[in-house]
Formats: C-alpha cells, sequence, structure tokens
C-alpha cells in the first residue's frame, strides 16, 4: 500500500483513542455531577432514597425471617425421632433388652426405654392430673421405647419405621415429625408469599425510580432541547439520567441495609429470649457480606431499569419544533 | 452550500408554510432572508437545521440530502452548523463559559482544547471577562452575543441566525451584524433571517424577500413592499 494510505489508517487511530478518552471523561465528570446534583437537593433526595429503602427491606426482612425460623426448626427436624409403642403381652419384661438390641444396628443413633411406670410417673409430673391417674387404679400406658435415627432425611426415615412396625413386639410406631412438615409446609408457602411480594416491592421501586427521573427530565426539558440544537445525540442527553438513577438505587439500597441493622438491633434481645427458650443455641441470621451486597446490586439495577424505561420513553419524544 | 430544490413544506392542518421553494448559497456567502413574519423564514430555518422536513421537493446542505437523514444521523450533522436563536436558548443555571462549551463538549473535546477554543470565541464577542458570569446577569445584547459565541465555537461552515437583532437598539444590532460579516470573511457561510430592512440595506449582501411561502425577490437592494 502507499504511504499516503497508510497515515490516513495512522489518523483515525488516534482519533479512535482521543474519542475515547473523551468519552470516559465525559462518564467521569457525569457520574460526580449527578451524585453532586442529587445531594444539592437533600429532602427531596431523601424522600426517594426512602421510598426505594422501605420497599426492598420490607422484602429482604420477610426473607430473613424466614431465614431465621427455619434456622431455628432445622436442629428440631434433625432430632427427629420415632416412638415405638410395645405390645405388653409380647414383650413382657424384655423391653429393656429389646432397646439395647435395636441400639445395636447400624441405621439407629440412639434409643431410651421408658417402662409404663416411668411414662405414667411422667405423665404425672407434666399434666398435675393426679387425682385421675389416682383414680384409673391400673396403668392405661404402654412401655416405649424412643428411636432416634442417624439418616434423619424423611425417606429413610420413613423405611426404617416400616422395619420397626414389623417386629412382632411393637404394636404401633409413631413418626414425630408431621409438625415439623407442617412447618415445612408453611415455611414453603412463606417463602412463595415472599418471593411474589419481592416482584411487587420491586415493582414499586421500577415505578418511584421511573417517575423521578420523568420529573427530572421535564425540569430540564428546555436544557435537553438546546443540547439537542447543537448535536447532542439521544445517549449523550440519555447519560447524566442515568447515572442518576445508578446514585438514587446506590443511595436507596444504604438506607435499606440501614433500616434493616436497625431492625435487627431492636430485635436482637426478643430474639435471644425466643431463641434460648425453645433451646437453640444459635445466634440470628443476620444480612451478612453477601446479603449487603446482594441488596446493593439489587437496588441499583432495579433502579437503572426504572431509568432507562423512563429515559427511553421521554427523552426521545423531547425535539426541537 | 446550500440548495434548495421545489421545497414545499405543509404542516399538519394544511398550512402550507414554503411552496416550491428554490434557491442556493454558494459555499462562503453572506445572504439575508427576509420577510414579513408567517413568510416562511423560521420555516426555511427549520428545514436547514433538520428540525422539520419537507413535504415535498430536496433540502441540501454542503452536499448532504436533509430528506433522507436517520433521526441517529442529525446529531451529527447539526454539529456542522452554528445556529443563533432569536431567544438565544442558552441554559440559565450554567455559567457563560459552560454555555459556550456546551457543543465542544458534545464533540468529545479535550479540556484544554475546550477552554482554548471557548475563550476564543468569547474574545471574539467581547464578552472575555464574563465567562463565570451567568446568563441571567447579562443584558439582552450580552446574552445574544453569548449565543453567537457558542455557535461559532465549532467554527461550523454554515451560521444560520434567526432574527439575531430581535430585541436589540440599532447600535447593538448594527455590533451584531458586523460581528457575522467578520465570521463571513473568514470564510463561514452566513445565513440571517431578519426584518431589520434599515440595517440590512447598509450592508453589502444579498437579500432574499419570502412572501407567503415564495422567494419573490433575490438581490442586493432592500424589497420591502409596503
Amino acid at each position: 500500500m502507499t504511504a499516503k494510505n497508510k497515515k490516513g489508517a495512522e489518523v483515525r487511530q488516534v482519533r479512535f483513542s482521543e474519542r475515547r478518552d473523551a468519552w470516559l471523561r465525559h462518564h467521569q465528570t457525569l457520574a460526580v455531577d449527578s451524585l453532586v446534583e442529587m445531594l444539592r437537593r437533600p429532602i427531596s433526595s431523601m424522600l426517594t432514597w426512602m421510598v426505594i429503602a422501605i420497599a426492598l427491606s420490607l422484602p429482604a426482612l420477610m426473607y430473613l425471617f424466614l431465614l431465621n425460623v427455619q434456622h431455628v426448626v432445622g436442629p428440631i427436624e434433625s432430632g427427629a425421632q420415632l416412638t415405638l409403642y410395645l405390645d405388653g403381652a409380647k414383650v413382657g419384661q424384655s423391653g429393656q433388652k429389646l432397646a439395647e438390641d435395636l441400639q445395636q444396628r447400624p441405621e439407629i443413633a440412639a434409643t431410651e426405654f421408658v417402662s409404663a411406670a416411668q411414662g405414667l410417673q411422667q405423665f404425672r409430673e407434666y399434666s398435675g392430673l393426679d387425682d385421675v391417674i389416682d383414680s384409673l387404679g391400673e396403668n392405661p400406658l404402654p412401655d416405649v421405647i424412643v428411636v432416634k435415627p442417624v439418616d434423619t432425611t424423611a425417606g429413610s426415615v420413613e423405611s426404617l419405621k416400616i422395619m420397626l412396625e414389623g417386629l412382632p413386639e411393637v404394636s404401633d410406631v409413631q413418626l414425630d415429625l408431621i409438625w415439623v412438615q407442617r412447618i415445612n409446609h408453611i415455611s414453603a408457602l412463606a417463602e412463595t408469599l415472599v418471593g411474589f411480594l419481592s416482584v411487587l416491592f420491586s415493582m414499586a421501586v421500577l415505578l418511584v425510580v421511573g417517575n423521578t427521573i420523568r420529573l427530572a427530565i421535564e425540569s430540564r426539558r428546555a436544557e435537553i432541547l438546546v443540547v439537542k440544537l447543537v448535536g447532542g445525540t439521544n445517549a449523550f442527553v440519555r447519560r447524566p439520567f442515568l447515572y442518576m438513577g445508578f446514585w438514587f438505587g446506590l443511595a436507596g439500597g444504604l438506607v435499606a441495609w440501614g433500616l434493616i441493622a436497625l431492625c435487627f438491633y431492636l430485635l436482637s434481645e426478643p430474639a435471644a429470649e425466643l431463641l434460648a427458650s425453645v433451646g437453640s443455641s444459635g445466634e440470628l441470621v443476620q444480612l451478612g457480606f453477601g446479603g449487603v451486597f446482594l441488596l446493593l446490586v439489587t437496588a441499583i439495577l432495579i433502579s437503572l431499569l426504572g431509568t432507562v424505561i423512563a429515559v427511553g420513553r421521554h427523552i426521545r419524544a423531547i425535539e426541537p419544533s | 452550500m446550500i440548495e434548495f430544490d421545489k421545497v414545499t413544506k405543509r404542516y399538519k392542518g394544511g398550512h402550507e408554510a414554503v411552496t416550491d421553494l428554490t434557491f442556493s448559497m454558494a459555499k462562503g456567502e453572506m445572504a439575508f432572508l427576509t420577510g414579513h413574519s408567517g413568510a416562511g423564514k423560521s420555516t426555511l430555518l427549520k428545514l436547514l437545521a433538520n428540525i422539520d422536513r419537507p413535504t415535498s421537493g430536496q433540502v441540501r446542505v454542503a452536499g448532504q440530502l436533509l430528506n433522507r437523514m436517520s433521526s441517529h444521523q442529525i446529531p451529527f450533522y447539526r454539529r456542522q452548523l452554528g445556529i443563533v436563536f432569536q431567544n438565544h436558548h442558552l441554559l440559565m443555571d450554567k455559567t457563560v463559559f459552560d454555555n459556550v462549551a456546551l457543543p465542544l463538549v458534545i464533540e468529545g473535546e479535550r479540556p484544554r482544547d475546550i477552554a482554548r477554543r471557548v475563550h476564543a470565541a468569547l474574545d471574539k464577542v467581547g464578552l472575555l471577562d464574563k465567562e463565570h458570569e451567568r446568563p441571567m446577569v447579562l443584558s439582552g445584547g450580552e446574552q445574544q452575543r453569548v449565543g453567537i459565541a457558542r455557535a461559532v465555537v465549532t467554527k461550523p461552515r454554515l451560521l444560520l441566525a434567526d432574527e439575531p437583532t430581535g430585541n436589540l437598539d440599532p447600535l447593538l444590532s448594527r455590533e451584531i451584524m458586523n460581528l457575522f460579516a467578520d465570521f463571513n470573511r473568514v470564510g463561514t457561510t452566513v445565513l440571517i433571517a431578519s426584518h431589520d430592512l434599515g440595517l440590512i440595506a447598509r450592508m453589502p449582501f444579498r437579500v432574499m424577500t419570502l412572501k407567503g411561502g415564495q422567494m419573490i425577490r433575490t438581490d442586493r437592494t432592500v424589497p420591502y413592499d409596503r
């Protein structure tokens, strides 16, 4: 190729890198300018942050509540146990022996033999119905063996139950899992509900940010017209508003974090008491680093999406006439 | 530089602002566009700025056919023009410097170059000492000169002005017109819509007269049929 062509290519390259630098510089300036712009109107900006923060912290708190319930219920579930009611006529005095035999099996972690007499004694202590029990004359309770399985997943507990029911000495096996299952069902239901509400609240954030940006665009209509008249592209006009949306999202997310932290601070004492009373040694499940990150990213993304929608709709409509 | 070929612009509702308009301007020429209000001056300028599109006919500027320009291309086309508006269209919450710098910022110039060129433009219109003021505190004539500085800061090939002396006293008007003549002297094509006939008459440039959307005269005499 000729030297002339080569030079032409070089000129183009320089211009491209200059354009890119200009573009980056413009973005830098805008990022700072739009932040300053937002902070210059603290009251109205704060209202928007609060709406975003409340709309985000509500589903986040509900989700955390759910996590904590599962956290408390979890250990109880893992202590799932089977209660074997023994047939007195067949077992005779060998209940204790049967409990020890079962203990040897690999799928059983522990067994505890509770004789009919012990059972009656425990019932007497718990219920306080001494008179009624005395009037019975004969002990109506069977001997009982409490079995704790090694593997507590529903399937293996179920098969262990079938095996134990096959034993001749056992008249009935009760699986103490029903209420745990109920809690699981309720928490699955709650999870769906929280998911649905999260979508609703996210849409609220979308609309609030969209409306705020629409008003900002409206208030700068004259400026947008001038920019378009002197050759500004739609992208150029859009940019400051997109940064505004970003800052609103970030600020809203930070306030939401603050609200959640406040809520945890207020709840920490009663929650500790509650946890202690149900015998859970654990602490409350907190938002954590990952949670905060997710909260902020979500806030920014939703806010940006609301901005993109508002900006796309309104900026193209402003044309000189 | 400018070619109108049988251009008609009909607005919604049927009003025909310009009808079958054909004229041209050479590169480096300066001309006045005059006529009663409603004669089509503003429409002609809007067609040139690609704010409006002709209903029929062709408008060419520097060889570019405006009719078929996509909305994506329009901003880049407008960067080749300098436009001075009657009502200035300044950003009142920005400084004079920022107002004049706007077209350069849009083009993505380096801050160093922007400062140099803005100062040169402000110097040319005699407002270098007002760069940190806001347009609000300036007089009408000063505001108009800020608008002119903004229009010429990019060194456009074509300078359009819509009633640039609309609200100014005769002395200031004369100054502004001389400013345009200065830009024309260095090669810029200048088209000024104005009904300040007394002023136009004293300047040695072509005068095009519109009436009812048609070019009735194009010569150097002052054509005004009262």
